[in-house]
Formats: C-alpha cells, sequence, structure tokens
C-alpha cells in the first residue's frame, strides 16, 4: 500500500507524503496477535494493509469496534494527548500494517502546516465515527 | 469579543500563541443561561462551540424503549466548568450529535462555528492547533462514553443473572 492510499492522507501533495513514508514500516502479524493494550504509551499510528484487526474496549470483547477497510487508520491515540491507546488492536486474521512513528510524524505536521491542518480534521474525524459508534451501541444498550 | 486573557486560562488553548488566543478572542461572545435552557438538540445545525465559565451542562441523547413510550433522555456526559462542548461546530456535517441542556445556571464562552471554520481556514496554524484540541475534546468524550457503557454492559449482565 502507498501512503497516499491512506485515509488519513489522501489527496496530500508528493513531497510531504514522502516525508510521512520514510517514517512508516510495514509489518505482519499472525492471528491473535495483540499489537497495543489500552493503557499501554501510544507511540505509533498504524495502517490496515491486509487482514482484519479487533479494536476491544476495556477487555470487553463483545465490545469492540473491527479494522477491516484497507487504508483505514487505528491507534490515533499516539496522535493525541494523553498518548494512552484507548483500545486493546488484536489480529483476528493475520495481517499486514503500516506502522509509523508518531513523534516524528508530529514534526512533519510542524513543517507542513497546511497539509497538517487537513489531516487533522481528518483524524478528529475518525475519532468522531468511533464516538457516533459509541453512541449506538449506548442507545442499543438501554432497548 | 472578550478579553485574550479570559481564554488562557482554559485547558482547550494551551499551547497557543498569544497572538493565536487574540484571534479567537475576537470572534468569541459570553453568554449566560438559565437553569433548564436547552442549548440544543440532536441534529440541530452546529451553530457555535462552547467552553463552559460556569455551571453545568447535561450531554444526553433520546433512547427509545417502544414504539408507543415517549423517547427517554439518557444522560452521556456533563460539561462543567471550564470544559469544551459543541465540537460538531468544527466538523463535517455541522450537526450535534446529542443534545445539550443546563442543569445550573451557566455561562459560556461562544465561538460562532461559520466564523470560527473561516479563521481557522484562513490562519492555517492556528486552524492545525484548533483541530487537535478539537481531537482531544472528542477523543476525551469518547472515552467517558466508553467508560459508561461498559458500566452499563456490566449492570445488564448483572441483572440476567
Amino acid at each position: 500500500m502507498f501512503i497516499q492510499e491512506v485515509e488519513l492522507f489522501q489527496g496530500i501533495p508528493s513531497h510531504v507524503i514522502g516525508e510521512i513514508s520514510e517514517l512508516a514500516t510495514q509489518e505482519s502479524y499472525p492471528v491473535g496477535y495483540v499489537l497495543f493494550r489500552e493503557g499501554d504509551v501510544a507511540d505509533f499510528l498504524y495502517t490496515l494493509e491486509e487482514g482484519e484487526i479487533n479494536l476491544i474496549i476495556q477487555a470487553q470483547k463483545d465490545f469492540s469496534f473491527p479494522v477491516i477497510k484497507a487504508g483505514s487508520v487505528f491507534g490515533w491515540s499516539s496522535l493525541v494527548e494523553p498518548n494512552r491507546y484507548t483500545a486493546t488492536a488484536e489480529c483476528v486474521k493475520d495481517s499486514k500494517v503500516l506502522k509509523i512513528d508518531a513523534e516524528r510524524l508530529m514534526r512533519v505536521f510542524q513543517r507542513h502546516p497546511a497539509e497538517s491542518l487537513i489531516i487533522m480534521k481528518r483524524l478528529a474525524g475518525v475519532i468522531a465515527t468511533r464516538l457516533l459508534k459509541s453512541y449506538k451501541e449506548f442507545a442499543a444498550s438501554r432497548k | 469579543m472578550v478579553s485574550a486573557d479570559l481564554l488562557k486560562g482554559y485547558d482547550f488553548f494551551k499551547g497557543f500563541s498569544e497572538e493565536q488566543v487574540k484571534k479567537l478572542a475576537d470572534i468569541a461572545t459570553e453568554e449566560s443561561y438559565k437553569a433548564g435552557f436547552q442549548l440544543w438538540k440532536k441534529g440541530d445545525p452546529a451553530k457555535s462551540l462552547y467552553l463552559l465559565e460556569g455551571g453545568k451542562v447535561v450531554l444526553s441523547m433520546d433512547t427509545y424503549m417502544g414504539t408507543s413510550r415517549p423517547p427517554m433522555q439518557v444522560t452521556v456526559d456533563i460539561v462543567t466548568k471550564g470544559g469544551a462542548m459543541g465540537w460538531s461546530a468544527v466538523i463535517e456535517p455541522y450537526v450535534y450529535t446529542l443534545g445539550a441542556r443546563c442543569i445550573d445556571d451557566s455561562k459560556a464562552i461562544a465561538f460562532d462555528g461559520a466564523k470560527l471554520r473561516e479563521l481557522l481556514n484562513k490562519d492555517i496554524k492556528l486552524g492545525y492547533a484548533f483541530m487537535h484540541a478539537t481531537a482531544r475534546v472528542i477523543a476525551t468524550r469518547l472515552t467517558h462514553t466508553e467508560i459508561i457503557l461498559v458500566g452499563e454492559r456490566g449492570l445488564s449482565v448483572l441483572s440476567q443473572d
């Protein structure tokens, strides 16, 4: 997968994409592998390339958000204080991900404010989407 | 407009420069509401983002226990002094996702959504800082909601035993 296909980075100019690409490594994990646990210090932003990851809230496997679409980002807590993961990420299938060093990514943001504004708007949208899913779960749990 | 000094005390503006806070102060207004006042309902156009200066505001959603019964309002979060609310004013589609009602006499600093979006697009460094702060607010609300949700599930499991 190319960085410009990641939902946060679509349409971002190639010179900025180039800098972000340098921070990314491709990793493969087997089914059952835990990438990070809720409460861990959040150092990396992840993007799904292949496979499926489950984001499990407060160790309750029935309360989870699946990441199935290639290009979806997770581990956004690495870019938002207090920089602690808010879920546990576990591979449901053998999976390939792009792993991006968040601290260095923030430094790229400082150098390119116009592109960073677009990316940060999208990131806030990604978090808002999960919040809206939680609201739906909440409403359903009261029925 | 409000004074820049008034805004500086808020966590939301941690890390903002003097100049950035001044620009935001220029488009802000202070508003007061009586206990019981409904600031907005879910689905309303998100006209403003607010910082609460005093009082308490509950954020709630309507839940339906059956088609024949009226909806019940369930509190999802409570905003107190210093808290931010109304993030939908800067996130598309700019529609509030919960209802907001004052449960105490309350005072807030309001940022008009249209003016805010214009300012954030014009001053991109300010825009970045503001959206970063907004992401923090949404993430905090998510954590609160998930804690409540897990608690609710726990109770529902207990009640089935």
